[in-house]
């Protein structure tokens, strides 16, 4: 089955004279257990892409549908509900509430859900992404990189289906947002976690297993397999190519 | 960077508009009760009010005047004596003005008064209804009649039936019966006063110095109600005084944990400012210049608010009956001045800590996702905090030891203010424990509530501070002013009863005094003596060398020290009839010898003393009933020795039967006598309070909207984590609500300590007396404090969660 489904789903910001099509007619398919990449210049509609694939934000016009379930016409309520049980969420900057501890933050969508957690869980959540010393200190006393891994246990404490991660090495240096892409990788390869992210480095997404590029709103290009020196080709040519 | 701007400039606009409020409201206190005072401390004389019209009204100097071995000595009498016969007859064309007691029987009367007829047309009266009384037994009244009706009309030495030939509109300040001139003459030989229609000039050239000449504004000096009126502005001033103390404190306190908390949302605007090269002396130097632009603008604006609200305030005080109804609004700038002054002070010194702070914020801060608060007590805090504390408990102990000076509230009300800033102070520390105390029950619960209010507050401590101040000064303030007033009543009550030693009293309803028929009757119960002292004053030449007014009483019955626990050191009490009298010891008199005193009218008196009250006691004098020139205002029952007291009290009511009058036990009676809770001052303070109260909640909705403009990132954040739209409002409410819990216990914890330092006074001074608590009223002001702050709380979240999440770019 496939994880998520998007059918000619469009997004327009706006009205009359001002609108913005960030997304145009967009439909694809994500098979579960598959690391996903969406690339694109800035502005072409990536994070639009994503939010609307999430449930976060709602479509101007097609369907989605998250394992199966189909998200049109949910109310906010709704929606927020499967989002906690369907889908984790990775960010360009972390979002991790600041008055909590990193094991706080990694237990925070459980008991949102209404479960009680389960320590040796969020221990081993924690140990996952390497954090198993750093299980008490606030966000304040992490490193950026240290932060997004603790983003990316809280994550996957509910264990979602899908993961998805909007820039999520934007705000690391090199070596530490490899870190962060191999931890990723490796959820792929070990657990066959769906993972769909959205990155403008050529490097990042090669650790997917497909890169989708998008210009204008459009999927305009798709690349398998895909090495650094590929994706920055397929890039150049995405960027030279006439609006 | 561009983000960090823009939050931080959406934050500091809420906590900008949040001082502005906290500023305009606290400068618009100040001012409008300051001119509250000004008006009631610079009242200008009182425009006449009995005497209307353009008359001249002779009247005796109503002084007595003696000469002393050194010189000569004047005092006021307290019954002035009519003016002289042959002064009268040389005049001869003037109206005689009478003034004595009279009322009807039965209807209830403020400042009863008799007079002639004829004098009706120069104060103020014309008939409404029916006809001037046009013989000795018709009369003219205000109301409790109708022309025609038959009347029962109480004198100070009979009740007598009249019949009502005419109705007047009453004017306020008495409530007159009018009798035929040649009735009222009858009543009251004595001519109180002369209206005269000729000009001033000629009346005084023919009375010389043997009598008052006045005109004009000097006939206010004539108005019956002139002392009540005195005091009533005296209570005014006291009342507004102490009503302005709070209303300044108050604004200050509000103020300055407003401004420190504002300097404290913008740690992240000062540290990008210093990113980008400001030094701390320009962060700290833009901080003043700030403070100095907001408070002038946002005290000026109170300040006119202030000015426009006094004159309302001042109104609902006099008709409360709280003020003198003629007292004209203030016009003075010195109020207003004094509130800009303040506003501005205090906006800049609460800067003066914040700032120092403000410029040691390190440029790393704004590079951080959100800094901890989670050691909101710094080492100054600690000091001022623990300081004013000691303070407070000083002045605490103080008051116990010297006890007397307790219950004024001169000693109590800065008791109180050191007392509720100590704990505000001190508010930080508190917060960490109390947040994992009130969470521990939730601790094993699954739910993510608990946890998000625990964590959040802890390392928020000065924003849950912050929020839990202003709760502590509404709650503090109404426990400790509420539980005081109760607890002093209730002791005042003890000590009166205690003191008492007759075991019923007969006081009157509606009426002065009660009247001598009741007296006689109450006298005339079986197993019971019966005294009805009516206060009246001696002049008397002490050492030689000064006139004193000495307090005295004209009562009738020998009984007096069995009743009025009066102990006599030698001799009895005086015959009724005598010319004799009984004095204190510190007078130096023995029994059988003569003293000279003056009575109440100023008529010389030499009277045999015949005995002396033992030294210790209240040093009244004794004189025999026939001094007394009015109606005893209490009547003193003693049971005798094997009497039966529930006979005993059947008899005492059915001789109170049709009498404007009622028995009350001694319990009663001290329970009546000490509660207060009716009097102008306390109605009146309670009222400011109230005023004073609607500022701290505000106050309350003030910090609430500064504190959640913060929250925007955290709201998102749970949203994203997964939390419904319910699960955010719950955590935020309860956040409040932990706050709100944290000022209640600190208000607990000053009240406890300010009425445990009462009680321990007032145990020493009446031995142990119970503590009052107002529990109605803390329970109102806390449920409205807690639904202020959930309110605020939850109208910023529900209008965040309706936008769309601002996520990550
Ligand atoms: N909330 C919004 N309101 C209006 N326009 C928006 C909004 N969010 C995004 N856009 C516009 O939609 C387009 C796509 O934005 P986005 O999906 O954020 O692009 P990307 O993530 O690829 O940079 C851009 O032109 C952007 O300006
Ligand atoms: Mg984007």
């Amino acid at each position: 089955m496939n994880a998520v489904q998007l059918w000619s789903v469009s997004r327009t910001y706006g009205r009359g004279e001002r609108a913005v099509t960030a997304l145009d007619d967009v439909s694809l398919e994500l098979a579960a257990g598959t690391f996903t990449a969406v690339m694109g210049p800035s502005g072409s509609g990536k994070s639009t892409l994503l939010q609307c694939a999430a449930g976060l934000d709602r479509p101007t016009a097609g369907r989605v549908f998250i394992a199966g379930t189909d998200l049109t016409g949910l109310s906010e309520n709704r929606r927020t509900l499967l989002r906690r049980d369907l889908v984790g969420f990775v960010f360009q900057s972390f979002n991790l509430m600041p008055s909590l501890t990193a094991t706080q933050n990694v237990e925070l969508p459980i008991r949102l859900a209404g479960r009680r957690p389960d320590p040796e869980a969020v221990r081993t959540a924690l140990a996952a992404v390497g954090l198993a010393d750093r299980a008490g200190h606030r966000p304040a006393e992490l490193s950026g990189g240290q932060q997004q891994r603790v983003a990316i246990a809280r994550a996957l404490a509910v264990h979602p289906r899908v993961l998805f991660a909007d820039e999520p090495t934007g705000a690391l240096d090199t070596a530490t947002g490899h870190g962060v892409l191999r931890l990723l990788r490796d959820l792929v390869d070990r657990y066959g976690q769906t993972i769909v992210m959205v990155t403008h480095d050529p490097v990042a997404a090669s650790f997917a297993d497909r890169v989708l590029f998008l210009a204008d709103g459009r999927i305009v290009d798709e690349l398998v397999e895909p090495t650094a020196a590929t994706v920055a080709t397929r890039m150049t040519r995405l960027a030279a190519a006439p609006c | 960077m561009l983000t960090i701007a823009l939050a931080t400039l959406r934050t500091r606009w809420v906590s900008f508009a949040g001082t502005f409020v906290a500023l305009t409201g606290g400068a618009g206190l100040i001012a409008a009760m300051g001119l509250v005072l000004a008006a009631s401390v610079a009242a200008p004389p009182r425009p006449p009010v009995r005497y209307t019209g353009d008359v001249t009204v002779v009247a005796p100097h109503g002084t007595l005047t003696v000469s002393t071995a050194y010189d000569t000595k004047t005092e006021r009498l307290v019954d002035p004596p009519g003016l002289p016969a042959d002064l009268v007859a040389r005049l001869g064309a003037g109206v005689p003005d009478r003034t004595f007691y009279a009322q009807l029987a039965g209807v209830p009367a403020r400042e009863p008064a008799g007079h002639g007829w004829s004098s009706a047309r120069y104060t103020g009266y014309a008939l409404t209804a029916g006809s001037a009384p046009a013989n000795e037994a018709e009369v003219v009244v205000t109301g409790g009649a109708r022309p025609g009706d038959r009347v029962e009309v109480r004198t100070l030495t009979a009740t007598r039936p009249y019949t009502v030939s005419g109705l007047v509109a009453s004017r306020g300040f008495e409530t007159p019966v009018f009798f035929a001139d040649s009735e009222a003459a009858r009543l009251s030989p004595r001519i109180d006063a002369l209206v005269m229609t000729d000009p001033p000039d000629t009346v005084r050239a023919s009375v010389g110095d043997r009598a008052r000449v006045l005109t004009g504004v000097e006939l206010g000096e004539l108005d019956p109600d002139r002392d009540r009126d005195a005091d009533v502005l005296n209570d005014t001033n006291a009342l507004v005084g102490i009503a302005g103390g709070f209303a300044a404190f108050v604004a200050i306190f509000v103020v300055a944990s407003t401004f420190g908390y504002s300097v404290v949302q913008r740690r992240r605007e000062f540290a990008l400012l210093r990113v980008t090269g400001a030094t701390p002396g320009q962060v700290r130097r833009m901080l003043y210049g700030e403070a100095a632009l907001v408070s002038v603008v946002a005290s000026a604006l109170g300040c006119a608010l202030g000015a426009a609200g006094a004159p309302a305030v001042l109104d609902w005080l006099i008709r409360l009956d709280m003020a003198p109804a003629w007292l004209p609004d203030s016009g003075s700038w010195i109020p207003l001045a004094v509130a800009l002054a303040s506003g501005v002070t205090v906006a800049l010194s609460g800067v003066a800590v914040a700032s120092w702070r403000a410029g040691r914020v390190r440029p790393v801060e704004a590079l951080r996702e959100a800094a901890l608060d989670t050691r909101a007590m710094t080492l100054v805090r600690w000091f001022a905090g623990l300081g004013t504390l000691a303070a407070a408990i000083v002045m605490i102990g103080a008051a116990v030891v010297d006890p007397d000076s307790a219950t004024s509230d001169k000693t109590y009300m800065p008791t109180v203010m050191v007392l509720v800033v100590a704990c505000g102070l001190l508010a930080p520390a508190v917060v960490r424990p109390l947040a994992l105390r009130l969470t521990a029950p939730l601790r094993r619960l699954r739910g993510a509530t608990a946890m998000l209010v625990r964590e959040n507050a802890l390392t928020a401590v000065r924003r849950t501070a912050v929020t839990a101040s202003p709760v502590l000064v509404t709650v503090a303030l109404t426990g400790l002013l509420g539980g005081a007033a109760g607890t002093i009543d209730v002791a005042e009550a003890e000590q009166s009863e205690r003191s008492m030693f007759a075991d019923y009293l007969v006081r009157p309803v509606g009426a002065p005094g009660v009247s001598r028929a009741l007296v006689d009757r109450l006298t005339a119960v079986d197993g019971v003596d019966a005294v009805a002292p009516v206060p009246t004053t001696v002049y008397r030449v002490h050492a030689g060398a000064v006139l004193v007014a000495w307090p005295a009483k004209a009562v009738t019955a020998a009984a007096v020290p069995n009743v009025l626990d009066v102990r006599l050191q030698a001799g009895a009490m005086s015959t009724p009839d005598s010319a004799s009298i009984v004095v204190p010891d510190n007078w130096g008199a023995g029994v059988g010898e003569y003293v000279d005193v003056w009575l109440a009218d100023g008529t010389p008196a030499r009277l045999r003393v015949t005995g002396v009250v033992a030294e210790g006691q209240y040093p009244d004098a004794y004189l025999p009933a026939r001094y007394a020139t009015a109606l005893a205002p209490l009547v003193y029952v003693k049971l005798r020795a094997g009497a039966d007291p529930a006979g005993v009290e059947r008899a005492l009511r059915a001789a109170v039967a049709g009498e404007d009058a009622q028995v009350l036990t001694k319990r009663a009676w001290a329970a009546t006598a000490a509660d207060r809770s009716a009097d102008a001052s306390r109605i009146g303070l309670f009222i400011v309070l109230g005023i004073v109260l609607s500022y701290t909640g505000i106050a309350i909705v003030n910090t609430l909207l500064m504190a959640s403009s913060e929250r925007g990132t955290d709201i998102d954040t749970l949203r994203l984590t997964g939390a419904t739209n319910g699960q955010v409002l719950r955590a935020l409410v309860g956040e409040a609500l932990l706050a709100v819990v944290a000022g209640v216990v600190l208000a607990a914890a000053a009240t406890t300590v300010g009425l445990l330092g009462l009680w321990l006074a007032l145990l020493r001074l009446v031995g142990p007396t119970a503590i009052v608590m107002p529990w109605p009223a803390l329970g109102a002001v806390t449920i409205a404090a807690a639904a202020l702050a959930v309110l605020a709380t939850v109208l910023p979240v529900w209008r965040r969660l309706r936008r769309p999440m601002a996520l990550a770019e």
